[in-house]
């Protein structure tokens, strides 16, 4: 019997660590150490339900552990043979536990490719991967087949970029070969900057030996003898396993000279990036890897004409990368079978927000935005109404109930005023301000903003102000028109695709939510009763009993009333924290 | 790759495909603004204004970045790319902060550029003031006397203390100005031949006819009444404007051509059918607002009523009215309430009373006035007014009421309402009404032109009525107002005028100058001028009370020349100093950006919260930076520094020296490439001038004359001074670049910098002489010397060398010194002009030296003893940009250079060594055999030079082996030294090198001067045992570290010298002779590379000065006579 323990960045925050701990100590306490296999893995993706150990080979799957539950656990499950049930995933709403994990609505739908070896092997350990058919695909590669016919497959799988813009790989792989010049270089951007997403990271911590492997395979293709990995800072954990797994694949012969003893020579430096989000953009991050200011640059050249050093150098994101040794492997036309028309394969997206199951999942192209949420999600969470959801991070673009049937894929995305982005997939409930969220994802886009062209640099703060101006009841007339004018020109006139994509946000909330607009330019009103300077807390005499929580709670002191008398809130003092609201156990509090 | 085919705006264009967009639509002469392009850096793509359209693109494309393609289809003048520019500049304006053109002089009705004349006054240049307010207004002596300075209001310099004193310097300069012999006068075109009759002498008809009579019009000038100066004359009293400055003035306008005819009334004398016959082109009507208004209340037709304009009209035409020892009443809060009042008091009423219907804060007459007026004695009664007047036998009985302040009405002031029953009598012997004039029209004969409120309609800025024959302006048009007023309107019929008669085509209005403001005073943070220490504000000197009320002496009395300097070095010189060469404001002008039109907060740097003074040379405005990183580029791209960076991001994106250090601590080099680039006033050169400015100043094309390279640029010229140096990208070999001598070395040829008394210098004394005599002297002292030194500049031309030339002919031994004009206290730099490679001369036919794009373009170079940052920045500039591209660079030097870090490989070797090290090179080379190289070579290689000389100097032989491999693989090498800098051994090895080494190199071998190759060509030499001081040193090399002031001690050797500045010392005899420059009389001289070029006269010659050739003939003659 095998525990694979989830040691990814959000189980371990949750104490997984500690996990294994107590479960040695119990298992040595029974003597079941022999028996009982504990192995740490990369992420399961269901991150929110953490930590997490899954029991192989029965499929028994473990949340929301914790230390205390352990003895019992052990005793229970492993000694007496009796899975314990109320440490199992329950639904949202339903009340029988599913014990098997790929019973689970959330893993039953996915389709993993790019995170195929996620909560089964232990990222730290290259004979795993290995063991799991790792680097065969380069030994196939070097073995078998040229450059152009790695090529080939590559652009027969139809695989494109899953760093946001979609670009064919394979097609970006040949003009880099092609392109003149003696040094090439590869790239893979690990700069994962969207707020609340972490598929790069993801990957990096559960599998590092997958994207180092399609790395290897791109610098063959392509005729790089160098790689860099540019990966933020932040990501202590996948820092710590791409340079193990950098340091075991050097051991082992699969990088450095002479890989597989041919005469195949590439190696790959691991640059840490200080954290901007512009540094996703190909050429400033390349421009920081040269040490400069990290600014984009117009477009053409291409990096893959003149990119690092002003070297033809390809450049792709951990995701896609991922993809290369699966497609290798299982061939071109197995990878072109999953998807759409166009989009094929599988994407990864961060899904988050108010579902009841947020995590990673790694679903096909073409799966609806409904199964996504309400299937693979479990639905809104409290058994709130589905208002919207965004798409593509904070560049991306929300998009309303009634196109939740559309299928995801990087042309329908598109047609909708979104984009695939990286992955991020934010649920939004009724309880939404529209405004305010295109107002925060602006707020991001803005700050990131590197500052080089004018229309990013000062069309994005005067949006922003606007913005800031309607969510606090002083919105004018003329405001959403004067939105949609710069909308346009900052998508037309913009250097690089931080500019270019930064008003989907407001658009799609315009387009789709432009009432809401409206009630807080007109009517001065937060719909959603979310914006501070639009909304009054009031107690209902009908329902306030005096039992004076709230004024207690109250930080400004602006809840008077007497012990079992109807109390009163002191519209002058209230600060629209909401304390009020959420410490009243009658619903005596209402929201104007 | 030439020859693809694109369509530009619909139009087939033949381009290259390694072209930009931008390039091709230049070529096209299609216009694309551009803000952060600059031809010498590599494109960047972030101002954003240059976007057009490509059929199929996905977005808008910048032109500066995007290359031309096959089959490309370019539209620059969509609808989309109008709208995006125009988002691009206003998104730019919304984080602009700074005014375009000052406060002060956007409100003046006539825009006089009030900054730009006070610059010249904190300059001492009071006529140049006087031309620049004549631009706007031709009556400064007057205006500068009445006007009530609207300017002064809105000066920011009032959140610091006080307004500047405006008009008070205006008069200052006016005054000046005209107690010269020769006061400023404009110059009049020749005649047209079109006459233009002018109606009225008021200022709206002199202005008018002043301004078309420097535009070659035949002015004449009617005038109803005695005398000309409309209301200047008859409704302004003389303790205000005496009537001989008025006289004055009016003398300066007839001085020009105007002819003025008084006693001729239009209507009364004549009609302007007469005009239309007697063959005038045109009619300017200026006759102003002369009758006062009725008070419309009983009794006002009494005998002892009359209006002020009336009261003020008797006289001033010497007929004033007896009112010794009575009571008068004076009804109005205007300027005309306060000079009836104070005139009544002056003709002896016993007591005058003021009655005005609000309060004194309303009142619209001059603080100064009111003030002046209370002083004098003069009682004021607010808040009441005349409501029926009643004879009462000698005298008249005025009823009053009293008022209370309502409501705001449509001037802004609070209405003044009747308080029922609060009527009230007083006694007097005159009611003077002084509440407003109106125009009097009605006999004139214009009766379509008339509007209902009986002024005469026309368009107000431009003075044109519906009869195309009849212009107008002023008072006659607006109702009363101030004289300024009346002056520009008279000015903007003239140019209406001007352009009907020569075009046939009716002035439009024109289209706004974009300026931005820095917004209304009030809304300015005082935070903003705390900065400035406060200073008391000149106070105009005046006669006191007592004594002023006795007659109609003028009261206010001038300020002082030290004053007047004072007060200009208050001004806080608002306006942006690139107000006349901003890019910015240039496009915002022509696509009509409103500068509130997107709004929000600024990135504002309050802690540099105006020009920052940071370096002597530069001056930086963060506020008004659009980052287009041109100045970044330009220093790290162009001038291999790296002085900008950016810090922060975003929004808060700040460009500013590395690490905020002062600009002054950098590593700055002073090329001012930065600010010359900047497209904004963010950088800006600064101003030779106390004050900057600015001026509009015109750009004339020519030469930098500091060293050989003469580099082209623009000089700035205003007034006949050179304001500053500017050059476009890529003119001249020099790319448009310039260095810190042609940026900013010309401050010696300003007034005041130079020295234009000629001298005799003797034992420590100089003592000035007249011209005559200096020339004189010079004569004797060639006619007795046997030996004589020669100093001059080291800015001579073909010219002056022919002409010394000569006069060294005249004496046994002579020899050339340059002594730079900076150098004239310390004369420890200077050079004999004759170099040492007169003895290799026949060597030097036969390298040629390379151009600038040659040293750039080689494949190896070689320095030897130069240091080209610090003599000649541009070629410095060359050899880096020739390092970059790949260029293999040896430094054979004593000292570091700049370059060293581009270096392949560098020698630190000194003579003797470094000649050797040369010379072991030489050897090494194998020339092609029976050129006139392997001649030489032999010559050289018998001079065997063992390499165990490296083991002295620490030379691995290995690096001596590497460089001549390098040297004699590379397809082009240069090989460059400074001359100055070496011995003739060394000179002689490092000739043989470059001769044996390879064929195809080129040598360039530097000298300070601009034309040391024409002293080279021009110059006879002299035989080396007569060179002075031959004795004293051992070989001539020595002579090199020879300093001049040891020449002198050692030898009582008499010298003539010519230029800016006399040398100074104890030792010293001799002879100064100031001289022109280059700039002031033109020449030609010999480039580095031995082409002659002419230098272009830029100055006119002031002082009257003459060149050296033609002093040097006139010494040669007198010395030849004798």
């Amino acid at each position: 019997m095998n525990l694979m323990v989830c040691t990814g960045t959000g189980c371990v925050s949750n104490g997984a660590f500690q996990i294994i701990d107590a479960l040695k100590k119990e298992l040595i306490r029974h003597n079941l150490e022999r028996e009982i296999q504990i192995i740490t893995t990369g992420c399961n993706g269901f991150c929110a339900n953490g930590p997490i150990v899954v029991v192989q080979p029965d499929d028994i799957f473990y949340q929301m552990l914790t230390v205390k539950d352990i003895p019992f656990l052990v005793e229970e499950h492993f000694l007496k043979g009796r899975p314990v049930k109320n440490l199992m995933y329950t639904p949202g709403g339903d009340q029988t536990p599913v014990p098997k994990m790929h019973d689970i609505g959330f893993f039953k739908k996915q389709r993993l490719i790019a995170l195929a070896n996620r909560g089964i092997i232990n990222p730290e350990e290259i004979d795993e991967y290995i063991a799991r058919d790792g680097y065969t695909a380069l030994r196939k590669v070097l073995a078998d087949m040229t450059p152009d016919t790695i090529i080939d497959e590559i652009k027969r799988s139809g695989l494109r970029g899953r760093g946001g813009g979609g670009f064919p790989t394979g097609i970006k792989w040949e003009v880099c070969k092609k392109a003149h010049g003696d040094e090439k270089y590869i790239i893979c951007n690990a700069d994962e900057g969207d707020p609340g997403a972490f598929m790069d990271r993801s990957i990096v911590e559960s599998d590092p030996h997958s994207v180092l492997e399609g790395m290897i395979i791109g610098a063959r293709a392509i005729g790089a003898k160098n790689g860099f990995i540019y990966i933020r800072n932040e990501y202590p954990l996948a820092l710590r396993r791409i340079n193990r797994a950098l340091e075991q694949a050097r051991d082992y012969g699969l990088i450095g000279e002479n890989i597989f003893g041919t005469d195949f020579c590439f190696d790959v430096k691991v640059n840490r990036g200080a954290g901007a989000f512009v540094c996703g953009e190909e050429t400033a991050l390349i421009r920081s890897l040269e040490g400069k200011h990290p600014q984009p640059r117009v477009k053409p050249p291409f990096p893959a004409i003149s990119g690092y050093d002003g070297k033809p150098t390809n450049i792709n994101n951990v995701e896609t990368w991922a993809n290369i040794p699966r497609i290798i492997n299982h061939g071109a036309d197995w990878f072109s079978s999953i998807g759409t028309e166009s989009s094929k394969g599988t994407k990864v997206f961060s899904l988050v927000g108010k579902v009841n199951n947020t995590g990673l999942v790694e679903v096909p192209m073409g799966i609806t935005l409904r199964e996504i949420i309400f299937d693979i999600g479990g639905g809104i969470k409290d058994n709130k109404a589905f208002k919207a959801v965004q798409t593509g991070g904070p560049s991306g673009g929300c998009i309303p109930e009634d196109l939740l049937d559309m299928p995801v894929d990087y042309e329908s995305l598109t047609k909708a005023g979104c984009i695939m982005g990286s992955g991020g997939m934010i649920v939004m409930d009724e309880d939404t301000c529209m405004v305010e969220v295109a107002r925060y994802f602006l707020s991001f886009t803005q700050d990131e903003s590197c500052g080089k062209c004018t229309f990013c640099r000062i069309g994005t703060k005067r949006m922003l102000e606007i913005l800031e101006r309607i969510t606090q009841g002083n919105g004018e007339e003329g405001d959403i028109e004067l939105l949609e004018t710069l909308a346009k020109n900052i998508i037309q006139g913009s250097l690089c695709a931080l500019g270019k994509t930064a008003p989907n946000p407001v658009l799609t909330t315009i387009k789709y939510f432009r009432h809401e607009y409206e009630a807080h330019i007109r009517e001065k009103t937060c719909p959603a009763k979310q914006c501070k300077s639009l909304i009054t807390y009031k107690i209902r005499e009908d329902k306030c009993i005096g039992c004076g929580l709230c004024r207690k709670n109250c930080p400004t002191q602006a809840i008077s009333g007497e012990k079992k008398q109807v109390h009163a809130i002191d519209q002058n003092l209230c600060i629209k924290c909401g304390v009020c609201y959420d410490s009243c156990r009658f619903d005596a509090i209402e929201v104007q | 790759m030439p020859g693809i085919q694109i369509t530009l705006n619909g139009k087939k264009v033949t381009a290259d495909s390694e072209e930009t967009i931008l390039e091709v639509a230049r070529k096209e002469h299609v216009f694309i603004p551009t803000l952060c392009h600059d031809e010498r850096l590599e494109p960047f793509g972030s101002c954003r204004v240059c976007l057009v359209k490509v059929n199929g693109a996905k977005s808008l494309v910048p032109s500066c970045t995007t290359k031309v393609t096959e089959g490309m289809e370019i539209h620059t003048d969509d609808p989309d790319v109008i709208e995006a520019r125009k988002m691009s500049l206003s998104l730019l304006i919304s984080d602009h902060f700074g005014d375009c053109v000052a406060p002060c002089s956007l409100e003046c009705p006539a825009h006089i550029d009030i900054q730009g004349y006070i610059a010249l006054i904190g300059a001492g240049k009071f006529s140049e003031a006087v031309k620049l307010i004549k631009e706007k207004n031709p009556m400064p002596l007057t205006i500068g006397r009445i006007c009530p300075h609207p300017c002064e209001r809105v000066c920011r310099r009032n959140k610091v203390d006080e307004p500047i004193a405006i008009n008070n310097l205006k008069r200052f300069a006016a005054d000046y100005d005209s107690m010269q012999e020769n006061h400023w006068a404009p110059e009049i075109a020749p005649s047209n031949g079109k006459r233009i009759a002018v109606i009225g002498s008021g200022p709206a008809g002199l202005s008018c006819s002043y301004y078309l009579a420097v535009k070659g019009y035949d002015v004449t000038v009617f005038e109803r009444n005695p005398r000309p100066g409309g209301m200047l004359r008859y409704g302004i009293p003389e303790y205000r404007l005496p009537s001989e400055i008025l006289d004055r003035e009016i003398g300066y306008i007839e001085e020009l051509g105007v002819t003025i005819q008084c006693g001729e009334g239009l209507g009364r004398d004549f009609t302007i059918a007469d005009l239309k016959n007697s063959g005038y082109h045109a009619v300017f009507l200026g006759i102003g607002a002369q009758k006062s208004i009725n008070l419309k209340i009983e009794g006002e037709e009494h005998s002892h009523v009359i209006g002020g304009i009336e009261f003020l009209y008797a006289h001033a035409t010497a007929r004033p009215m007896d009112i010794k020892g009575k009571t008068v009443i004076v009804t109005g809060g205007g300027n005309t309430a306060m000079d009836a009042a104070r005139t009544a008091l002056r003709l002896g009423a016993s007591t005058v009373t003021v009655l005005y219907r609000r309060t004194r804060n309303e009142m619209p007459a001059n603080e100064a006035e009111i003030w002046e007026a209370e002083e004098e004695g003069i009682l004021f009664e607010y808040l009441a007014a005349p409501i029926r007047i009643e004879d009462a036998g000698d005298m008249i009985d005025v009823e009053c009421i009293r008022m209370e302040l309502g409501p705001p009405d449509s001037s802004g002031r609070r209405r003044p309402v009747p308080i029922a029953g609060s009527n009230h009598r007083r006694k007097a012997h005159l009611l003077i009404t002084a509440i407003g004039q109106r125009t009097d029209a009605f006999d004139i004969g214009v009766p379509e032109l008339i509007s209902a409120r009986d002024n005469i309609q026309a368009n107000l800025d431009t003075g044109i009525t519906t009869d195309h024959y009849i212009y107008t302006g002023g008072d006659c048009v607006t109702g009363a107002a101030t004289a300024i007023e009346a002056i520009a309107a008279g000015r903007k019929a003239a140019v209406s005028i001007d352009l009907y008669l020569t075009t046939g085509v009716q002035r439009e209005i024109d289209t706004e100058e974009f300026s931005m403001t820095k917004g209304p005073l009030k809304s300015i943070p005082e935070t903003l001028f705390e900065m400035y220490p406060k200073e008391k504000r000149a106070s105009m000197p005046a006669l006191g009370a007592e004594k002023r009320i006795q007659g109609f002496q003028e009261i206010e009395l001038g300020l002082s020349e030290a004053e007047a300097l004072r007060e200009a070095s208050r001004c806080l010189e608002c306006g942006c100093i690139e107000r006349f060469s901003c890019a910015l404001k240039d496009h915002c002008t022509l696509y009509g950006i409103d500068q509130y039109e997107i709004k929000g907060e600024k990135n504002l740097y309050p802690e540099h919260n105006s020009v920052l003074d940071d370096h002597p040379a530069i001056l930086r405005d963060e506020n008004k930076c659009i980052k287009c990183g041109i100045c970044v580029r330009i220093c790290e791209e162009v001038w291999g520094l790296n002085v900008f960076g950016y810090h922060n991001r975003g929004f808060k994106t700040e460009i500013a020296p590395y690490f905020h250090l002062e600009l002054r601590d950098t590593a700055c080099d002073f090329c001012g490439q930065c600010a010359d680039s900047c497209p904004t006033g963010a950088l800006a050169l600064n101003s030779i001038l106390r004050k900057p400015g600015p001026f509009e100043c015109e750009k004339v094309e020519g030469n930098c004359i500091h060293c050989s390279l003469v580099c082209a640029l623009e000089y700035n010229i205003y007034d006949n001074m050179i304001l500053k140096t500017t050059s476009a990208p890529l003119m001249g070999e020099n790319e448009g670049n310039l260095c810190v001598r042609g940026r900013f070395g010309f401050g010696y040829l300003r007034h005041g910098e130079r020295c234009v008394q000629p001298m005799f210098l003797f034992d420590g004394d100089k003592k000035p002489v007249e011209l005559f005599k200096a020339v004189s002297r010079a004569a004797d002292i060639i006619d007795a010397s046997k030996k004589l030194c020669i100093l001059t500049s080291t800015q001579l031309s073909n010219e002056e060398y022919r002409k010394l030339s000569e006069l060294k002919c005249a004496v046994d031994a002579a020899e050339l010194y340059h002594v730079s004009y900076d150098m004239a206290e310390a004369v420890d730099s200077s050079y004999p002009v004759v170099g040492k490679r007169k003895a290799f001369e026949d060597i030097l036919r036969f390298i040629a030296p390379p151009s600038l794009s040659e040293i750039s373009e080689s494949e190896a170079i070689v320095l030897f003893n130069i240091f080209p940052g610090r003599s000649y920045p541009i070629l410095e500039m060359n050899i880096r940009n020739a390092a970059k591209r790949g260029a293999q660079l040896f430094i054979i030097n004593q000292k570091p250079t700049r370059l060293d870090e581009y270096a392949e490989s560098i020698f630190r070797v000194r003579p003797p060594y470094s000649s050797n090290l040369l010379t072991f090179a030489s050897s090494k080379g194998k020339p092609h055999p029976g050129s006139h190289f392997s001649e030489a070579h032999e010559f050289f290689t018998a001079r065997q030079v063992s390499s165990s000389i490296f083991s002295d100097i620490h030379i691995k032989p290995g690096k001596i082996t590497h460089l001549i491999e390098q040297i004699m693989k590379a397809r082009t090498v240069s090989f460059i030294a400074d001359e100055d800098m070496c011995t003739t051994e060394e000179l002689e090895a490092f000739i043989m090198m470059t001769l044996s080494l390879n064929n195809r190199a080129k040598l360039l071998l530097m000298q300070r001067g601009v034309n040391p190759l024409g002293a080279q060509k021009i110059l006879r030499e002299v035989p080396k045992k007569e060179v002075i001081g031959r004795e004293l040193f051992e070989d001539y090399d020595s002579l090199l570290l020879y300093k001049l002031p040891d020449l002198f001690t050692h030898y009582t050797i008499p010298f003539i010298h010519f230029g800016f500045a006399p040398v100074s010392g104890s030792a010293y005899h001799g002879v100064f002779i100031p001289s022109s420059s280059l700039l002031e009389t033109g020449g030609t001289v010999y480039k580095y590379n031995g082409k002659e070029v002419s230098i272009r006269t830029i100055l006119n010659s002031e002082h009257g000065l003459e060149n050296v050739a033609t002093l040097t003939q006139l010494i040669g003659q007198i010395a030849h006579v004798r």
